[in-house]
């Protein structure tokens, strides 16, 4: 299984075109529209790719995917 | 995962048995489904792909034989024909047969937004189908077991007694098919705008839909051999029309792609269109433009798009740049730019009234601002600094007219920017229960569309709207739904909250800005606050805030009668909204 922070970095840099040196593990990413809800469940999949999780619609929220932080920690705890 | 083995691996759809003029003669929708299930049961008129490229086929028999068993569902459950079912489940074929067995009971179906991940809140999701239902005075919601589950528990802001049926319940086929005979019946009502308190039904004829689906058959040369490939979402009207029932009534092979699997895998669709060597599909700009930069280039290996002759481009504005971007990284795939098709329309007039001739590649010019600001021209200037580009969304069908009108009604000239007013056979009826509504823009059967714009010869360009809604990947908002949940955090100004959307350039679409009163001044509390709102908004409409601009009272401007000015506000504070 990849680690999964670079690869949410990788997703912001390579698919939103953002410089994420500029972006916290505590930064707000759904909240602030950084990440738009297509972006989100595209994230989402691309999650499900690399740890072979299966992610469903109704957790790719901001409950669970606001911060770096929060997508570790709902990724550990599947 | 990708590649040419998975791309090329496919059982080929079937060619099309139905002539070309089948639908000539239809005169409702029920009608034209009982022709094709008669004549063509055969055929797999239907084929929904996912994202793990399963794919399950239907024949028009099979539609027409689970339409029946809907159908006997309501007739079972006392249903009076003349009512509206509102159907609530993602893309698939029960939906399909759903809307067609609503229409062979005579009824009048209507489709409403899944809970995706748009809607954090189940409640709030509730509420605004309640608010629906209650705005239909609904005999039934028909939705899928888990749907409807979720509407079970929130039944408290559901109008009392609300009937909820589900598929396992529709096992046995009515005794007799009513078909509506007279075309002036009412076919469908359209929920697609309009804000969450106060939904807008809009109801949709038969004689208007079929007039409509003829009108871009005609228009765009659509014949039964075109393949069409969608995944737009079909409670939209571009989705119910266009990718579904323009096809699929013109005897198209017909795929459908679930809209939140095309979400997650957007390259689904351009491989779609590849495996099914698809011919036509409907997207809005943002759709382009996340292919155009955010597919990996892994997955678009062994792609040809050679066979796609109609990308039709609409329900939000349409961007030169992405259009560029697209038709260039495409060209590499087989996409010729020429089939890229800008196109216009409206629920009103139940889809699209203009479309830019196929064939041809899409025409933009640049204008000039200032002239556009304080002269209400569009100048045609050359491409620098600080012009607008504008691309031109098409002419009208056959049996469409447009009349650009300025301030006291009258016709304008070309290039005189205006509000865009159309004629066509294909206008909705009304608004259900609001007459008061209808005749503000239903007006000796021309329709006030809402939008300004300009025409040069045939073509019409899209300036802005004149009602204040966020439009988001082709989803329509409004700015007083978000509002609504600014006022109750604490801490804001009740009532001095304005919100509003801003062009992205880079997504291709729209984002969501808000400028919020208060009286708080310390630092750490405005961040709270801002965190709060955005928490709040995004956890009821789903919706992210690129912008909180927090300001002191009196920083939301109003109008002189004390009405929210939000264009003034968002031009007051542009420098610090620049994304």
């Amino acid at each position: 299984m990849e680690a999964i922070e670079p690869l949410i970095r990788k997703f912001l840099r390579s698919e939103l075109g953002l410089d994420d040196r500029s972006i916290g593990n505590d930064t707000a990413l759904v909240t602030t529209g950084i990440v738009d809800s297509v972006a989100l469940v595209r994230l989402a999949a691309v999650l499900e790719r690399a740890t072979g999780l299966v992610i469903p619609d109704r957790d790719v929220t901001a409950e669970h995917f606001d911060t770096i932080d929060k997508i570790l920690a709902y990724v550990a705890a599947k | 995962m990708y590649g040419p083995t998975v791309l090329g691996a496919v059982r080929s759809l079937p060619a099309s048995p139905v002539p070309p003029d089948l639908l000539d003669d239809a005169q409702t929708l029920g009608g034209a489904l009982l022709t094709l299930a008669e004549r063509f049961p055969q055929f797999e008129c239907l084929t929904i792909l996912n994202r793990d490229l399963r794919e399950e086929r239907r024949t028009f028999g099979e539609l027409w034989t689970r339409a029946r068993q809907i159908q006997g569902l309501l007739a079972s459950a006392g249903f009076t024909p003349g009512s509206i079912v509102i159907i609530v489940m993602p893309t698939g074929a029960e939906l399909l047969a759903a809307y067609f067995g609503v229409l062979l009971a005579g009824g009048v179906p209507g489709l409403v937004a899944t809970p995706s991940n748009r809607y954090a809140d189940e409640t709030a999701y509730s509420a605004r189908v309640g608010a629906i239902l209650e705005n239909a005075q609904a005999f039934a919601v028909y939705a899928d077991d888990q749907i409807a589950t979720l509407l079970r528990a929130q039944a408290a802001v559901l109008p009392p007694h609300t009937r909820i049926l589900t598929p396992a319940q529709a096992t046995t086929a009515a005794d007799a098919v009513r078909v509506a005979v007279d075309p002036d019946l009412i076919a469908t009502v359209q929920y697609s705008s309009g804000s969450t308190g106060t939904p807008k039904g809009v109801l949709l004829s038969h004689r208007a839909m079929l007039n409509n689906v003829r009108a871009v058959r005609d228009g765009l040369g659509l014949t039964p051999r075109d393949v069409s490939v969608n995944w737009i979402p079909l409670y939209h009207d571009m989705g119910l029309i266009d990718a579904f029932l323009l096809p699929m009534l013109s005897g198209c092979p017909t795929v459908l792609i679930p809209t939140m699997d095309f979400m997650r895998e957007p390259s689904l669709w351009l491989r779609a269109v590849h495996r099914y060597s698809g011919t036509i599909s409907w997207a809005p700009n943002f759709a382009y433009a996340i292919c155009a930069r955010r597919v990996p280039a892994a997955e678009l290996e062994g792609l040809d798009l050679s066979s796609w002759r109609i990308a039709i481009n609409a329900a939000e504005p349409v961007l030169m740049h992405t259009v560029e971007d697209f038709s260039t990284r495409f060209a590499a795939y087989g996409f010729r730019p020429e089939a890229m098709t800008p196109a216009w329309g409206l629920a009103e007039n139940v889809t699209i009234a203009t479309a830019h001739p196929v064939g041809a590649a899409p025409v933009a010019e640049h204008i000039d601002r200032q002239a556009l600001a304080t002269e209400h021209v569009a100048r045609a200037v050359p491409p620098a600094a600080g012009t607008l580009s504008s691309v031109a969304i098409g002419r009208c069908l056959p049996r469409c007219a447009l009349d650009i009108r300025g301030p006291r009604n009258e016709s304008l000239p070309d290039r005189a920017v205006g509000t865009v007013w159309l004629h066509s056979d294909s206008l909705f009826a009304a608004y259900l229960r609001d007459p008061a509504l209808t005749s503000t823009v239903l007006i000796d059967g021309w329709l006030n569309t809402g939008d300004r714009g300009y025409r040069v010869g045939e073509d019409l360009y899209f300036v802005s709207r004149e009602k204040d809604l966020i439009v988001i990947g082709g989803e329509k908002y409004a700015p007083h739904d978000i509002e609504v949940v600014i006022n109750r955090v604490a801490g804001v100004r009740e009532g001095c909250v304005v919100a509003f959307g801003i062009l992205d350039d880079q997504r291709g679409t729209e984002t969501v800005a808000a400028v919020v009163e208060t009286k708080e001044t310390d630092a750490a509390a405005l961040e709270a606050l801002r965190d709060d709102i955005r928490r709040q908004v995004n956890q009821t409409t789903g919706l992210g805030l690129r912008h909180v601009l927090l300001v002191a009272p009196g920083g939301v401007e109003k109008t002189t009668s004390g009405k929210l000015a939000r264009r003034a506000t968002q031009r007051r504070y542009a420098e610090q909204l620049a994304l």
